[in-house]
């Protein structure tokens, strides 16, 4: 009997320790309670931190994050190792990075699964995670249907002492300037780099949002814009009469198509959390973060079963553009920086930033 | 004990001692290491790539280098000129005359510490006012009202040194209001005016935040661009070393003129005499109120209301997220602060009081070039310093990669706001009075505990104005924030990119619950001048 008691006891034990073992939540991941660092030069409202967040409840993987509006490549040049993973909301920077020996590869099979060649770098260092347009916002009331349509018409002399802009030498605009230089050569972009700066309003001041309340108030009637703004300005109460003032054209659609800005996402060369840092790469390429970064953000997904955001939908509409989808003049990132120095000597050489007086 | 005469005697034909001047020394060689690292930095940056510099300096020359130089100009000039006016009139006329409500109007002028130039240009841009809220004037105004309280403060010790009775004497001579002002005041007062437009100038001349925020290509926005641009820290190094040397001739001509004329307590205290002021006639009385109402409602006011009517239409972004950053701001903010305060006691005890002090005490000064320096090109340069394989980085160990470069970057960049009233105070301290306590037979740990008496209003003053300036600082943040590090002033920044003003608008509001105490501390400070003064 005793035995018999004894025995039940144990087996008692056991299946409640079992028990109690089996009903612990099990690893979300393998590298459940790995605590990555990401560096970036967006900020934490909006896209960010609900990102990080969902990542964190999905996989386990702690994140801690700095992040960094300006000098992202000089803080990773000084410390090369201090994160794991980097975003950047231009990723020519993200190229930059590269050619100073701050990235690992990736080599991840899942990623070059699910995003295309032409969004990855050709050694596997970096992929584009999501683009926007640079397109051209306008007057409604002044600026008729069809008068501007490329980035080429801004140089017209018609638009002499309408056009705005940002700083010559902002990330957006190089950026455009660096993929007209590479796509249209030295000539012609420095045409247009400077019948720009010859038809400015004013020098330039401002972010793009600025541009398109600047269109409001009437100081110009033309400006480039990112995409993603455009939708935007609906979403805040004192900002909607800018975009109800304007209207988005995307540039060069009958021709060579519009020039986009890259958002990136790499690894860093430092190995400690690698595979914890790998898969938050994947996590940014997955189907469910790139619905995220669309709903977020606006810009559009570089999956290609993925439609832009609904806000979006009727823009270049009138265009004859469809669901929102619209040619991309598409150059690659290492041909943009190699492109860097000479367009920023230009603009500073033309005088860009001091204005129309020049 | 010996008397006090005979002690004084002895005290003054006692040699320096060697061990007082090897304290001195070393404070002001960490004075200079605080100007001079961070230039050394630059420059070791910018030579170590000279072809590349030279390249870039003169496409800057010919490039966009005499348009900013004219934008920077004009800005300097005019924030240097709003400063003044906004702060001599009504330290005047708190310092000279007696009148129901003068508490009032210096609350009024130190007021607009509270916020910082950046959140007000954010707050003048959503008042949708065109060229008035937005450009180059609006710039300067905001920066101008921004150090109207340092000048106000500035002038309100200059003119509680002199004789109240001065003015009275003079006008007893036949001068009229208008001579006043231009033969006596302005003579007098021309250190501290000078200086408080100097002040303005400086932050005007290295600010980024507020010219990004009204659009205007000055020189700090110069700055930041070259170096976006370029992508090179090359290109910044040189493009900052452009503003250095001239900050530091003006760094050093200040000093000069502050230590040739120490100027000192006037006569009626150490008479202990009771200083009657009179009460200002009525138009004065309303000149000087409106004007004041006026700057405050400009400067504080009407940003103010603006932020408040945000605050209540938008939605408040919950306690979690705002306590985890104003405990870092806490944290960062009061460190800088008390590490500042320690410096300032060691500067008390080990610099020479009066008018005996030479290179040592005078070279401390130099710290105000940290002023003229832009502050991104700062934090760029203490990047380099603590980068991967320096020895500073080496030295530093692990808590490189936590808060002590952004403590070390911000400790040096707002030292003169903690060293120089302390400077200030040791210049007017009697020389041989620490001498004579020791010739005296007391011990020296009694005399240093005397000294640091003397210096503590100094010491906290310079403590409250270097919190304030680092709840506010922005530029060393963004670029040498830690992991997890947050702070007011580097979310009002990153909100503005997307117009947030109603979610901006909380984290101003929360900025300025956090300094309330610091301004407070100012305030009772400047209350012990006239009781310092025995003023009725």
């Amino acid at each position: 009997m005793k035995l018999i008691t004894t025995t039940l006891a144990l087996t008692l034990t056991a299946a409640v320790s079992v028990g109690a073992y089996a009903a612990k939540p099990s690893a979300k991941s393998k590298y459940d309670g790995v605590e990555i660092k990401v560096i970036t030069d967006r900020t934490s409202d909006g896209l960010m931190q609900p990102l990080f967040e969902a990542f964190e409840r999905d996989t386990g993987i702690e994140i801690d994050a700095v992040f960094l509006d300006e000098g992202l490549v000089a803080r990773l040049e000084s410390r090369p190792k201090e994160a794991d993973v980097i975003i950047t909301k231009d990723a020519e920077l993200i190229e930059l990075a590269k050619r100073k020996g701050l990235l690992a590869k990736l080599e991840s099979p899942a990623i070059e699964k699910s995003i295309p060649a032409q969004f990855r770098d050709k050694d596997g260092q970096y992929f584009v995670d999501a683009y926007r347009a640079r397109g051209i916002v306008v007057s409604k009331n002044r600026v008729k249907p069809g008068a501007i349509t490329s980035y080429e018409d801004l140089t017209k002399p018609e638009w002499q002492g309408k056009v705005c802009s940002r700083s010559g030498k902002h990330d957006y605009n190089i950026a455009v300037f660096d993929q007209m230089y590479k796509a249209w050569g030295e000539e012609k972009t420095k045409k247009v780099i400077s019948g720009i700066a010859r038809n400015l309003a004013r020098a330039p001041e401002g972010d793009d949002r600025e541009q398109a309340k600047a269109i409001m108030e009437g100081v110009c009637d033309v400006a480039l814009l990112n995409s993603y703004y455009y939708p935007k300005m609906f979403e805040h109460k004192s900002q909607t009469k800018w975009g109800q003032a304007t209207r988005y054209i995307f540039p060069n659609q009958s021709d060579d198509g519009a020039f986009i800005m890259r958002s990136a996402v790499a690894l860093t060369t430092s190995t400690e959390n690698r595979g914890a840092a790998r898969m938050f790469a994947e996590y940014m390429a997955s189907e469910k973060t790139q619905r995220l970064i669309v709903e977020r953000t606006k810009q559009y997904s570089v999956l290609p079963n993925i439609a832009p955001h609904a806000s979006m939908v009727q823009m270049g509409a009138d265009q004859g553009l469809k669901n929102g989808r619209f040619k991309i003049n598409f150059v690659s990132l290492e041909g943009m920086a190699d492109k860097r120095p000479e367009v920023i000597k230009y603009v500073e050489q033309i005088k860009y930033d001091s204005g129309p007086s020049n | 004990m010996p008397a006090p005469s005979a002690v004084l005697g002895i005290a003054r034909d006692s040699p320096l001692r060697p061990g007082r001047s090897l304290a001195a020394w070393a404070c002001a060689s960490v004075a200079l290491l605080a100007v001079f690292f961070p230039l050394a930095q630059l420059a070791m940056s910018a030579l170590s790539n000279s072809a590349e510099s030279i390249e870039w300096i003169a496409i800057w020359f010919n490039g966009t280098l005499a348009a900013q130089t004219g934008q920077t100009v004009v800005v300097c000039a005019l924030a240097a000129l709003v400063t003044i006016a906004a702060s001599a009139p009504q330290a005047a006329a708190v310092s000279l005359y007696r009148f129901e409500g003068a508490f009032l109007v210096e609350l009024a002028a130190l007021a607009p510490m509270l916020l910082a130039p950046y959140a007000a240009a954010g707050a003048w841009a959503g008042l949708d006012l065109g060229r008035w809220s937005h450009g180059a004037v609006p710039m300067a105004v905001q920066i101008g009202f921004s150090c109207a309280p340092w000048s106000y403060m500035a002038l309100r010790v200059a003119i509680s040194r002199l004789p109240p009775s001065l003015g009275e004497a003079a006008a007893a001579s036949g001068m009229g209001p208008g001579t006043r002002i231009l033969r006596v005041w302005t003579p007098l007062l021309a250190a501290p005016l000078v200086g408080a437009a100097l002040f303005a100038a400086a932050r005007a001349f290295g600010d980024y935040g507020t010219a990004e925020r009204n659009g205007t290509r000055t020189f700090g926005v110069a700055f930041h661009d070259m170096w976006n641009g370029a992508q090179s820290a090359h290109v910044a190094a040189v493009v900052a070393l452009a503003a250095v040397g001239p900050a530091l001739v003006v760094a050093w001509l200040a000093s000069t003129r502050a230590r040739r004329h120490p100027p000192r307590q006037f006569a009626g205290v150490a008479g202990g005499a009771q200083l009657v002021r009179t009460k200002p006639s009525r138009a004065m009385l309303l000149g000087v109120v409106t004007w004041s109402a006026l700057c405050f409602a400009l400067a504080v006011a009407a940003p103010e209301w603006q932020y408040v009517v945000w605050a209540i239409d938008g939605r408040w972004m919950g306690w979690g997220k705002s306590l985890a950053a104003m405990g870092s701001a806490l944290a960062t903010s009061g460190a800088v602060a008390i590490a500042l305060a320690l410096a300032g006691c060691a500067f008390s005890i080990c610099l020479r009081p009066g008018t005996k002090g030479s290179l040592p005490e005078r070279l401390p000064w130099l710290l105000a070039a940290n002023l003229f320096v832009p502050p991104m090109a700062l934090a760029l340069a203490w990047l380099s310093a603590t980068a991967d394989g320096s020895w500073l980085g080496e030295l530093m160990g692990s808590a490189r990669d936590g808060k002590l470069p952004l403590l070390l970057a911000q400790s040096a960049k707002l030292a003169p706001f903690a060293l120089l009233p302390v400077l200030d105070r040791i210049s007017r301290e009697n020389e041989s009075l620490r001498d004579a306590l020791r010739a005296a037979g007391i011990a020296r740990l009694e005399v240093w505990r005397h000294v640091l008496v003397m210096s503590a209003p100094a010491i906290a003053l310079g403590a409250a104005m270097v919190f304030m300036e680092a709840i506010k600082e922005l530029e060393i943040a963004i670029t040498l924030q830690h992991f997890g590090y947050q702070s007011p002033a580097i979310k009002i920044h990153s909100l503005a990119r997307f117009h947030s003003e109603r979610a901006i608008a909380n984290w101003v509001l929360i900025s300025q619950l956090l300094m309330l105490p610091a301004l407070a501390v100012v305030s009772v400070w400047l209350s012990r001048l006239d009781k310092a003064r025995r003023l009725s």
